[in-house]
């Protein structure tokens, strides 16, 4: 049995249920008004029909097949598999609904915002500030982040280990109220703008056969999702260099591939590749991990503090120790995802650099005035560097070869509403 | 009711109909299952619950209903969403209210000899479930636009016949509940504004009061448990919400006396909540942050450590 026949047949119990426990209750109490509608003597056997029938419609949208064809990712050869949570199996038909949403304006309560007004394709699905803005011009603590290979992060969001699907993250910007992103308050008007839509109630029915109601929140969320999963990015001239096409990349960019992987940087203990994050699982990954690192970006009490409300995990977990530990992020399409950090507020590639040579950030006044370098809670990997100006250029054309082209306009990822 | 006719829903309806029909026979407002709704409970046994309470007509020994209720106060003035209040917090501003909705779990009542009775919630859609309640003060206009227009303001259940003296309660979502998926909760823990996406919880008390002057001042307590976090090992299972416990789980506990259900109301002095705070400012307490303190102590709770404090003084009866 598929797992949509199982929620199918478990949803239909369950109001069957409901329903039948009202009417027996009728008859129990005694009462004499049946104007309700207490169960006829034939009931049972009507709704055993009624399910078997609804099986049989079940297995006639599949084809007559009992399960659905594995979804075809279409990815590089040896470019690993995302997770997928088992209640939400990638269909094509919810792929197309997702990405429909996901550049839907409806999504937002005055309906001015999508995903897509702070994830932009062109720029790896960030959006270009130091800070979000939301749809009603409150203004996001934190940098949007890039959505390219989000399937395979182990948690979403900067720094909260409470977030393991894209199916429950999305509902932050949705409902978020401080700050305000999508601004939605209500979930049974969101239901109802997308359930106006002609078009919905097609791309919902068949991405969502099994259910009578398909327009749901919780299948939109699983719609919305399906789509995020396949913002893979997996064609970047470094991997044509790495699967061997030896003139994909410039020499520059290979002698920065090394310094990148060497000791004295030690970049690639938190931007891992094949992700370029350590923070990154997938499908026969012997181990999972969850790492958060503080990179001594800000001290402001020479006790490692970070400037409220940006400090990192600790904010969601409340331990001390997690303070100013934040995720590291993929560096898939870094060129095109200034400005940088978590609060944006690093606005070139060059000037990251000149933050990890330091090991750590020195800001000389103002409210958050500190020195991180010296922060008792920076992640040791974190050390001042001493190289050369030429050793840091190739790090950064090394960082450049990191640019998906492909990603950044393939058209399954555009917006279905401009561009069919 | 604003509530969209979901499968959800009508398993909330039918189940809101199912208690009615133990107490009175006169209110068969039951929905009529339409065909494609109809199946798939061939399998289901239904033994009828409670059954000892079916006879409650011509009984008297079984629980009785009882109905508390809540009222919203600024001060001595009534809480309304679009009027105005003079002389708010601590620097005397005028005030809007934003918003006014808490959560309710484990109420009990207390007999003169101190004796607590747990009340049994009725299900009663939207707005209670067995296990948990939503008070909701605000009607969606003026600037609590972030609202709706339904409102609640009493709490029905039913407890053994008695005479009761006193009340306590928590504001919360008990901890099995809190941390499900919004998005597949039926009301009133479906996913809006009384939930917590980052946090992966609900806000307990929720409670806004705008100022009305240029400064754009505004207070804001958003009440909820914090420092959850999850089973290092939770590898791939996405079933799992926070599976440690909260260090801060947040859940006072509100003791009135000389509560009377039948003739007394359990006053939310919003403008005692607000009392120590700078409404002139940016006073946002998200359970974080430098407001929380005198806010958290209104409701009963120490911020520094989240203890239990024994006096909730934004709680009182009248």
């Amino acid at each position: 049995m598929s797992t949509r026949e199982r929620s199918s047949v478990a949803a239909s119990a369950v109001l069957a249920a409901a329903l039948a426990l009202a009417s027996v209750t009728s008859s129990v109490a005694g009462c004499t008004d049946d104007a309700g509608p207490v169960a006829p003597a034939g009931d049972v056997a009507a709704t055993t029909d009624a399910r078997e029938a609804g099986v049989v419609r079940d297995a006639a949208n599949d084809a007559g097949d009992v399960a659905p064809p594995p979804y075809a990712w279409n990815l590089p050869t040896g470019f690993p598999l995302p997770v997928v949570p088992p209640d939400n199996p990638m269909t094509k038909e919810k792929v197309e609904l997702g990405r429909r949403i996901f550049y839907d304006k409806r999504l937002s309560k005055n309906q001015t915002q999508s995903c897509a007004s702070c994830h932009r394709q062109e720029l790896a699905f960030t959006d270009g500030r130091a800070q979000g803005v939301g749809s009603t011009g409150a203004v996001h603590p934190r940098s949007a982040m890039s959505l390219a290979n989000v399937a395979y992060t182990a948690s979403l969001s900067w720094a909260n280990p409470l977030l393991l699907s894209l199916e429950r993250q999305a509902q932050i910007p949705i409902f978020g109220e401080d700050p305000v992103e999508l601004g939605t308050t209500s979930t049974p008007d969101l239901e109802a703008r997308f359930a106006a839509v002609p078009l919905y109630v097609d791309l919902f029915a068949r991405a969502f056969p099994a259910d009578a109601l398909p327009i749901t929140l919780a299948n939109l969320l699983k719609a919305l999702a399906s789509f995020e999963r396949t913002l893979v990015s997996a064609t970047t001239p470094y991997d044509r260099w790495a699967r061997g096409d030896g003139s994909a990349i410039s020499e520059a960019a290979k002698r920065g591939y090394a310094l990148f992987h060497a000791e004295k940087f030690e970049c690639f203990h938190c931007h891992t590749a094949p992700m370029f994050s350590d923070h990154a699982t997938w499908v026969g990954k012997a181990f999972t991990d969850r790492p958060y690192h503080n990179t001594g970006l800000y001290d402001v009490d020479g006790a490692g503090a970070y400037p409220f409300p940006n400090t990192g995990v600790e904010a969601v977990t409340k331990i001390p120790s997690d303070m100013g530990r934040f995720k590291a992020p993929s560096l898939r399409n870094v060129a095109v995802t200034a400005p940088y950090m978590h609060d944006g507020s690093i606005a070139t590639l060059d000037e990251v650099l000149d933050h990890y040579v330091a090991g750590g950030r020195t800001i000389a006044s103002g409210p958050n005035a500190g020195i991180g370098s010296a922060s008792p809670l920076k992640d040791p990997l974190i050390a001042p560097l001493t190289v050369t100006p030429q050793e840091r250029a190739d790090v950064i054309v090394f960082l450049q070869s990191l640019t998906d082209d492909v990603f950044l306009h393939d058209p399954a990822f555009s917006d279905p509403w401009t561009t069919p | 009711m604003k509530t969209t006719f979901s499968r959800a829903a009508v398993a909330a309806i039918a189940a809101t109909a199912f208690v009615h029909a133990i107490v009175a026979c006169d209110d068969d407002t039951l929905l009529s299952p339409t065909p494609a709704d109809a199946g798939g409970g061939a399998d289901v046994i239904v033994t009828p619950q409670d059954s000892g309470r079916t006879d409650a007509t011509t009984a008297d020994a079984g629980p009785v209903p009882v109905t508390i209720s809540f009222k919203a106060k600024v001060g001595a003035a009534d809480f309304k969403c679009g009027q105005t209040y003079p002389n708010q917090g601590m620097t005397n501003d005028t005030v809007e209210p934003r918003d006014l909705r808490l959560f309710v779990q484990d109420v009990k009542l207390v007999d003169s000899a101190g004796k607590e009775t747990p009340v049994a919630l009725d299900v009663r859609a939207p707005w209670q479930t067995a296990d948990v309640a939503l008070l909701d003060f605000e009607d969606g206009t003026g600037r609590c636009s972030n609202g709706n227009p339904e409102l609640n303001d009493k709490i029905t259940g039913k407890v053994p016949p008695g005479t009761y003296t006193g009340i306590v309660f928590t504001n919360g979502v008990p901890a099995a509940i809190n941390h499900k998926d919004p998005a597949t909760e039926t009301a009133p823990l479906s996913a809006g504004g009384m939930t917590w996406g980052w946090l992966y919880g609900h806000i307990f008390i929720k409670a806004e009061m705008a100022s009305t002057s240029a400064d754009g001042g505004i207070g804001l307590l958003h009440l909820g448990s914090v420092g959850c976090t999850n089973d290092p090992d939770g590898g791939d299972d996405f079933e799992k919400g926070p599976t440690a416990a909260c260090s801060q789980p947040n859940r006072n506990l509100v003791t009135l006396s000389g509560f009377d259900a039948a003739t007394k109301k359990i006053v939310i002095d919003v403008a005692t909540m607000f009392k120590q705070t700078d409404l002139t400012a940016s006073s946002l307490c998200h359970s974080a942050g430098t407001a929380c303190p005198p806010l958290f102590a209104s409701v009963g709770i120490n911020f520094t450590d989240g203890a239990r404090l024994a006096t909730t003084p934004a709680f009182r009866v009248e």
